[in-house]
């Protein structure tokens, strides 16, 4: 069976981009995404997910308090995708203190890379980590073919704009 | 894929463009001197933060960088170390300009812009002032790093204790959990849904007490887990329900642990964590959730209590109705158990069990009620209440009752039912209990005296496993071997004999029986009538309940056990706020849809379809011959029954009529469903709305650069601008806005050494205000500037041969005021950069009339100007009226309609060439549509023709048309640049049935009169 996944950000594309990172592995079904923490603990108890991806800075109700209600209302593991600027540091520190399993950066450059397999790698890992899933592809992680994988984006997003 | 990252730079685009808006107005407040508050900070922060993310995302370094710059710029300022002050928003400024210029060309040629240096330079050494030399923050490299392999996670049971947040979410967990303890004790597991759920609330509290690390209170949910999940299908066990309650006393002593202040888990024995209290609120958090719940559970019992009735004799004697209100106390008492346990009232609860034991046996004829016992009950229950009772006492200042008077209360009610169970009326009370259930029934008199206490006490016993159907039979089985065989083995099956009697009956001996069954009479009957297919041997009535007294036929108690009654509900869930949280937004439970404006569009499209499809029906409906021609039917039938000829003519009325009336009903549907139409239209009108702050947003930047250039001080007001318009309208608005914007700080505006010198505060206003006026928004651009120069403007009107000096002197300030509204008029003495290029006004007048709506000014010099604008709420539909005009069907946009005539041939007079009429004693120049527009007209001459007035303002024309429709409500669609080029034409519609109709657009049509006639300056002229 496929391992649940809720995404939480409050940007859309951001929950469009991560849901394609997240389902781009056979073994991840994305089931449903969120646009706060509210939203996001309703949808843990109602959607019981094994995984959950969690942006931080969020308006309503912010990474860090979903945390603290998520590690008593679900048994998700989750991960943290956050971009802010100490990441490093204190807010990193704090989501792992409140049951994070992993910290990562947000995903970049859907504008000119290989979005799936190249640049959702460290999510893609991280989540395998935190269901104990063997992690995807790592010896071949240099191989070239992944450029051209059908499911790739590295052709697409090179292409001009339309106008 | 392609399709996937389309759809990801749109969402780029309309997420950064929320973002970017955002910052402005809050940057531009505090550069005004106003201190935001908090949440402003936290929103300018969000706000650069999201825009770093999303240029992340796509890759736009340069954008990435500057947001990333802003963003660390911010963080002591949201911490509160360093202020939101000029100097701070004087970087921030161009730093948001750049981000602006960065999405342009990231959306425009889908790449990356580096961050101008200069920009970039400032926000760092801003950022080293404010922080003391500390170098920015480092950004992630663009291309992810190999991940670090996980460092193992810190123990978060230490997190969680040491936060009293999450304490209180754990109260808020338990506390939802509440009805969940006590539908365990009194649910009916029999749907299969009940089950789930409260294995799911269990496994939840279990999970959240494991993280807690309240290892004693997982063991208990785990053990009700268990309880729970052996009730397949059920009610639980009475052994189990009472296992689950003495869990919930244990429960109960576990929630007193963690209540305790600083003991900060219990079961694991770990040390309490140094110099933290967890929550020693706990309590209080519950007790004031359920404060009312409770109150109420506890007058429901009051209630409850008093409603036993009946006489009885002694301190030892029973109440009539005792089984289901028993049955219903007992519930109360679980619940006012479980209430008293979350207080942590174990002297009470002690109480409650024994109270919830008593009427749980009373309810299944284990023992009875006694008048002494139900007042000892009372007696209790205001004991351990009376502190609750009293509204005017906080919770805080319950309080349990003491052990030595729940020890006399469990005493007493132990010696009460002492009392009530004497041996000898033990024996006796099933056979009471049955009697009673059967004076309940319709059964014959002769069949009840057959009964002997052994009967009874055997149909008890049938009815205690699901006998609970009572039949009289009257058989003769002895006609045939047969017949006897089948009815013995039915006695032996589907019913039971409790008793039976021989009668007499025409010479043979016949049996009288009273049956129990399970089944119910339908399939008894069934049943029998397979045995005695002649019907002639068995007959079976099943005992009704009686219903005389009027009692409600209550079911027969002695039922409860195999047939459960519903359980009481359970108490609502209390799903209040997290205290914590009082920081919510007003969004808040009103969850909000990104809709694409092309699929409402869309929607309005086919609605506007509709529309048309509607207008079509109408049309049919009232001109339709079918009325008229049903009223000749029935003149000529009339004709030929009062003739005689024919006897079928008074038929053929009768059948005229029902289709009269049938296009009545027609008519009526057509204008229901109208109707319908309508407010169908304006929902999704409403959908396509936006604040009238998206357009005025853009204007405090405006404003602020274009003062600071120009040398004046400007403050900008804005109102109104929550009043919602329609979409397209905002776009169209924008240039219009911004040209009355421009002009009055160009023009309207004096520099402030001048506004002194003429007694005005040195910094001038201006208001933008936007209001509904009925279904028109008006929309104000006021300054209190110079005013325009009236003088000027009336020369320049002159000059220009717009109006004749003598008109001119007759015309008042006002309508001079408006002449700057026509094309080329400009009063500026200089051609600024600004505005003054004599493209402003008549701009404005010629986008606004695109939208359906007017512009006005008024001005008093020295006091200032004001231009108004009225708009209709939506640019989508305009109604307008239909014509006809050589075999073309046009349509006349209602906004240009002045008034409609016939008008004869002979009234047609010329002057200097030019046709006109005489209309309330002034000329009117009138002109044959179909020739204004260019084309051929079929030379017919009538003698009788409408004419319709259109004026825009300023002039007014007459048309002359074949014929006139009616007004009608036009969905307005984009029509094909080549049919758009066509003079005269401003837009395309549909009708019913599908044809094309062309909206004739008002300003075109006045300049095709004037270019087809010159106007000249004392003659009749287009006045």
């Amino acid at each position: 069976m496929k391992k649940k996944v809720l995404v939480v950000d409050d940007s859309m594309m951001m929950r469009t981009m991560v849901t394609q990172i997240a389902s781009s592995d056979e073994r991840f079904e994305v089931v449903g995404d969120a646009a706060n923490g509210r939203i996001a603990l309703e949808m843990a108890q109602m959607l019981k997910p094994d995984i959950i991806l969690l942006d931080i800075e969020m308006p309503e109700m912010d990474g860090i308090d979903t945390l603290k209600r998520l590690m008593l209302a679900s048994k998700a593991k989750t991960i943290v995708i956050s971009s802010v600027a100490q990441a490093a540091s204190t807010n990193a520190a704090e989501a792992r203190r409140f049951g994070a399993c992993a910290v990562i950066p947000k995903p970049s450059g859907a504008f000119s890379l290989d979005l799936t397999q190249k640049k959702g790698h460290e999510i893609i890992q991280a989540m395998c980590r935190a269901v104990g899933l063997p992690l995807a592809d790592e010896e071949d992680e240099d191989d070239d073919r992944h450029a051209v994988t059908p499911g790739g984006l590295g052709s697409a997003m090179l292409q001009p704009a339309h106008g | 894929m392609a399709d996937f990252i389309t759809a990801l730079w749109r969402e780029f685009e309309v997420e950064t463009l929320d973002h970017l808006e955002a910052i402005e107005p809050l940057l531009l407040a505090a550069e005004s001197g106003a201190t935001p508050d908090a949440g402003q900070v936290a929103l300018l922060f969000r706000s650069f933060h999201s825009v770093k993310g999303l240029a992340r995302a796509m890759d736009l370094r340069g954008m990435e960088e500057i947001a990333h710059a802003a963003e660390s710029l911010l963080s002591p300022v949201r911490e509160g170390t360093a202020p939101l002050d000029a100097g701070v928003v004087a970087v921030l400024l161009p730093a948001l300009d750049a981000l602006k210029a960065g999405r342009r060309t990231a959306l425009n040629e889908r790449r990356d812009q580096p961050a101008p240096e200069a920009v970039l330079a400032n926000l760092k050494q801003l950022f080293a002032t404010l922080t003391g030399g500390a170098p920015l923050p480092e950004m992630p490299p663009p291309e992810d790093t190999k991940p670090a392999p996980p460092e193992p996670a810190p123990d978060p049971r230490e997190a969680v204790r040491e936060d009293p947040e999450i304490l209180g979410y754990f109260a808020e967990l338990l506390r939802g959990a509440l009805p969940v303890f006590t539908r365990i004790v009194t649910a009916d597991f029999s749907q299969a849904r009940v089950q789930t759920e409260t294995l799911d609330a269990l496994e939840r509290i279990e999970h959240a007490a494991e993280t807690m690390g309240y290892l004693a209170l997982v063991d208990h949910m785990r053990a009700m887990r268990a309880i729970v999940e052996t009730a397949n299908g059920r009610r639980l066990f009475p052994d189990a329900r009472k296992a689950v309650l003495r869990l919930l006393g244990q429960i109960g002593e576990v929630l007193k642990e963690i209540d305790r202040p600083g003991t900060p888990g219990c079961g694991d024995g770990s040390p309490p964590a140094a110099g933290t209290a967890p929550a020693s609120d706990l309590r209080g958090i519950l007790g004031h959730a359920f404060e009312d719940e409770l109150r109420e559970t506890y007058c429901n019992a009051l209630q409850a209590l008093s409603l036993f009735s009946g006489e009885p004799e002694g301190p030892t004697s029973s109440f009539d109705n005792d089984e289901t209100l028993a049955e219903d106390l007992a519930g109360m008492a679980r619940l006012l158990y479980s209430f008293v346990l979350f207080l942590n009232w174990p002297n009470s609860g002690d109480v409650m069990l024994v109270i919830e034991d008593i009427f749980s046996r009373v309810s299944t004829r284990e023992i009875f009620l006694s008048a002494e016992t139900l007042t000892l009950t009372r007696s209790a229950f205001s004991a351990v209440f009376s502190t609750v009772v009293d509204r005017n006492r906080l919770p805080d200042h319950w309080h349990d009752i003491s052990p030595e008077m729940a020890t006399r209360f469990t005493q007493e009610f132990r010696q009460s039912l002492l009392n009530t169970l004497n041996p000898a009326r033990a024996s006796l009370a099933p056979v009471k209990v049955g009697q009673r259930f059967l004076a309940t029934l319709e059964i014959k008199p002769a069949l009840l005296e057959m009964l002997s206490p052994e009967n009874i006490a055997y149909l008890m016993e049938l009815v205690q496993v699901g006998y609970l159907h009572l039949y009289e039979v009257l058989a003769n089985p002895e006609k045939s071997p047969e017949l006897t065989q089948a009815f013995l083995a039915w006695t032996e099956s589907q019913v039971k004999p409790i008793t039976n009697r021989s009668v007499f009956i025409e010479g043979e001996t016949w049996f009288e029986f009273l049956m129990a069954s399970i089944e119910p009479p339908e399939a008894v009957l069934a049943r029998v009538a397979e045995i005695d297919r002649a019907g002639s041997f068995i007959q079976v009535s099943p005992c009704r309940t009686k219903t005389a007294n009027g009692a409600p036929p209550a079911a027969p108690a002695p039922a409860a056990g195999a047939q459960p009654r519903p359980a009481p509900a359970p108490p609502v869930a209390a799903t209040a706020a997290t205290p914590a949280d009082t920081t919510s937004a007003p969004a808040r439970g009103e969850p909000v849809l990104r809709v694409r404006g092309e699929a409402i569009d869309g929607l309005l499209n086919q609605i506007g379809e509709m529309i048309s499809l509607n207008g079509a029906l109408s049309l049919s409906m009232q001109e339709s011959m079918v009325s008229s021609a049903l009223q000749g039917l029935r003149r000529g039938l009339q004709l030929l029954s009062e003739n005689g000829e024919n006897p079928e003519t008074e038929g053929l009325i009768g059948v005229l009529d029902v289709l009269r009336q049938y296009v009545d009903r027609m008519r009526h549907i057509e204008s229901s469903f109208s109707a319908a139409l309508t407010r169908l239209q304006e929902g999704v009108l409403e959908l396509r709305v936006v604040p009238v702050d998206t357009v005025f947003g853009r204007f405090p930047r405006l404003v602020r650069d274009l003062a600071q250039q120009l040398g004046k001080q400007v403050r900008l007001e804005i109102d109104g601008g929550s009043v919602r318009i329609d979409k397209g309208m905002v776009e169209a608005l924008a240039d219009p806005l911004m040209h009355m914007v421009r002009n009055a700080l160009d023009h309207g505006v004096e520099p402030p050494e001048r506004r002194r010198q003429d007694g005005k505060p040195a910094q001038a206003t201006l208001v933008l205000r936007a209001y509904r006026k009925g279904n028109r928004v008006i929309i104000e651009v006021r300054d209190d500037g110079a005013g325009l120069d009236i003088a000027t403007v009336r020369r320049i009107a002159i000059e220009r041969g717009l109006i004749a000096a003598g008109e001119a002197a007759r015309l008042g300030d006002r309508d001079i005021c408006r002449f700057i509204f026509q094309p080329g008029f400009s009063t500026a003495a200089a051609i600024t950069e600004t505005s003054g290029r004599g493209v402003g006004m008549d701009v404005v007048w010629t986008n606004v009339n695109r939208l359906g709506g007017s512009v006005d000014v008024d001005s008093s010099p020295g006091k200032g100007t004001c231009f108004t604008l009225s708009l209709p709420l939506s640019a989508a539909i305009q109604t307008a009226l239909i014509v006809a005009a050589d075999d073309n069907i046009m349509v006349i946009p209602e906004r240009y309609l002045a008034e409609t005539c016939q008008v004869t041939a002979a009234e047609i007079q010329t002057v200097r060439g030019q046709s006109a009429i005489v209309l309330r004693d002034q000329f009117l120049p009138v002109f044959p549509l179909t020739r204004l527009l260019g084309h051929q007209g079929s030379g017919s001459s009538p003698t009788r023709f409408p004419v319709v007035v259109i004026e825009n303002g300023r002039q007014r024309i007459g048309l002359i048309v074949d014929r006139l429709y009616r007004r009608q409500d036009l969905f307005v669609k984009d029509i094909h640049p080549q049919l758009a080029a066509i003079p005269g034409v401003g837009g395309a519609s549909t009708l019913g049935d599908g044809r094309v109709i062309l909206i004739l657009d008002g300003d075109d049509l006045f300049r095709l009169a004037e270019a087809s006639v010159r106007i000249d300056s004392d003659g009749v002229g287009l006045s």
